[in-house]
């Protein structure tokens, strides 16, 4: 099956980092889609959400496009879904950055304000950026078979959304404290880094999502 | 955490945790004229080295961790040949780029996010009008836009933050200028030294230890780098900065990103591993 890629343009994303990725890893063709009028879901294979930026400007650009309900729509028929920083922290229901925003809410949790200082009083430097090693809680799901202890990821971030025990996905670990370096659920991938930027690991991950079709 | 889930024991558990307490970024530093890789000295005169496009490429695939582009005469070459540049680069490039050089207004920096930059470096269009700062991060998040600060120590005793290559005086003390732009927005420091840039002297210890107290962000410290010995003079120092900025090491081979990393590890510091330096995993 041919892999066509709706990337969701709402403007603030680093839209030709991504789509360079994605097409140097097995993506047939990539699409920028600006508004719902112009999107058929039967038009795509894969859907990537991707973002740079404040929560704020985010949804509200995001909002205008009239395309969320169109997301909420392709999550539910787990049809392939990658988010991307930003475009991770939408999915979520809420975000504390710029006062509080409500998220689209596909996955239950909140995006907090990363810490300054570690447990032993450490000064943490916001924002984190810089490339990571996670911790792979899921490393059975088809997306995640690849990511070892020696995968690295790049992020870029000040808001993150704090980790517990169950989480399927990756963990990454900043100071001693969990959170969420990527989710899966089904045919859907949320990463809070930019695998678009993370060199090999990155094509990996890109790879696998464009194969699972 | 529960080990079973992980699937991991124990040990390697406690491996993972010490090995994420973070890497020290090596970052290639490209000064760029046109579509030219060229290299400033003491940021005046400058030597041409090559064209840029394939040495990005060659850093990238050879463990940098990002890549700088610094566009050294913005004010007088239109930015969409940077454009042009950064858009190819990102053809083959899949680390961090950050792009400096002529950026003006958000709509400046929305054009070269646009054509594949991650982050933008502000130097003199902020020191000029400061809200430039708050305008950008509010746009596009603090974590988007870096400070590019270059300064020197001057006859009246303060770092003073210079312009234009160091040619045009500003009287706005570093320290000051630092906290009032991260106040506005900028998420992180690139400390450039004048009086070091180019010299294969070695870092300016004393301008990167006078600013670091009060950086709450992360800090890159770029010019004077000539040899292994001054990797060990800044460790020796203090603590390291978050990011180390390399130039004309690495235009003329006199190192690569590999020997730099592998001091660094010979050190204790933390580097990103290279998957291809280790036959391709």
């Amino acid at each position: 099956m041919r892999s066509r890629v709706a990337i969701i343009d709402y403007g603030l994303g680093n839209l030709l980092s991504v789509e360079r990725a994605l097409l140097a890893n097995g993506a047939e063709s990539v699409h920028r889609v600006e508004t719902v009028q112009s999107f058929d879901p039967i038009d795509f294979t894969h859907m990537v959400l991707p973002g740079v930026g404040s929560i704020k400007a985010g949804m509200a650009r995001l909002s205008d496009t009239g395309l969320i309900p169109a997301i909420r729509a392709w999550r539910e028929s787990d049809r392939p879904l990658l988010g991307i920083c930003l475009g991770m922290q939408m999915l979520m229901d809420f975000s504390e950055e710029d006062g509080g925003h409500s998220g689209i809410g596909i996955f239950r949790g909140n995006v907090v304000r990363l810490p300054t200082t570690g447990a032993d009083g450490v000064p943490l430097k916001v924002p984190h950026i810089n490339w990571s090693y996670v911790q792979n809680q899921s490393p059975d799901h088809p997306y995640l078979l690849d990511v070892s202890q020696e995968a690295t990821f790049y992020f870029v971030h000040s808001y993150a959304v704090p980790a517990d025990p169950s989480l399927e996905g990756l963990i990454l670990r900043i100071g001693d404290r969990p959170y969420v370096a990527a989710l899966v659920r089904g045919k859907t991938l949320a990463c809070q880094f930019h695998p678009e930027k993370s060199g090999h690991w990155g094509k990996k991950l890109l790879t696998g999502f464009i194969a699972g079709i | 955490m529960d080990e079973d889930r992980s699937g991991l024991g124990t040990q390697t558990h406690t491996a993972m945790i010490l090995k994420s307490s973070g890497f020290v970024r090596v970052i290639a530093r490209m000064d760029i004229k046109g579509a030219r890789l060229i290299k400033p000295v003491r940021l005046e005169g400058v030597r041409p080295v090559g064209i840029a496009g394939p040495f990005a490429t060659r850093y990238a695939e050879t463990g940098a961790d990002e890549l700088l582009l610094m566009d050294a005469v913005a004010s007088l070459y239109s930015r969409n040949q940077l454009g042009d540049l950064i858009q190819q680069i990102t053809e083959s490039v899949f680390v961090p780029i950050t792009v400096g050089g002529g950026i003006r207004s958000v709509e400046d920096a929305r054009a070269a996010l646009r054509s594949g930059a991650d982050k933008i470096a502000v130097n003199t269009a902020a020191v000029q009008r400061p809200e430039l700062i708050r305008e950008i991060s509010e746009e596009f998040g603090r974590q988007c836009v870096v400070l590019s600060i270059e300064a020197k120590r001057n006859q009246a005793g303060y770092f003073e933050v210079l312009l234009n290559g160091g040619r045009d005086l500003t009287g706005k003390n570093m320290l000051d200028w630092v906290h009032q732009a991260v106040h506005l927005g900028a998420g992180e420091v690139l400390l450039t030294s004048v009086d070091h840039e180019g010299t294969r002297a070695g870092f300016d210890l004393e301008m990167y230890h006078a600013l670091r107290p009060s950086v709450s962000v992360p800090l890159i410290l770029s010019g004077g780098f000539g040899s292994e010995a001054h990797l060990d003079e800044l460790i020796a120092s203090g603590p390291i900065p978050e990011g180390l900025a390399f130039a004309d090491a690495l235009h003329f081979d006199r190192m690569t990103i590999s020997q730099i990393k592998s001091h660094l590890t010979q050190r204790s510091l933390s580097i990103r591993p290279y998957a291809f330096d280790r036959g391709g995993a």
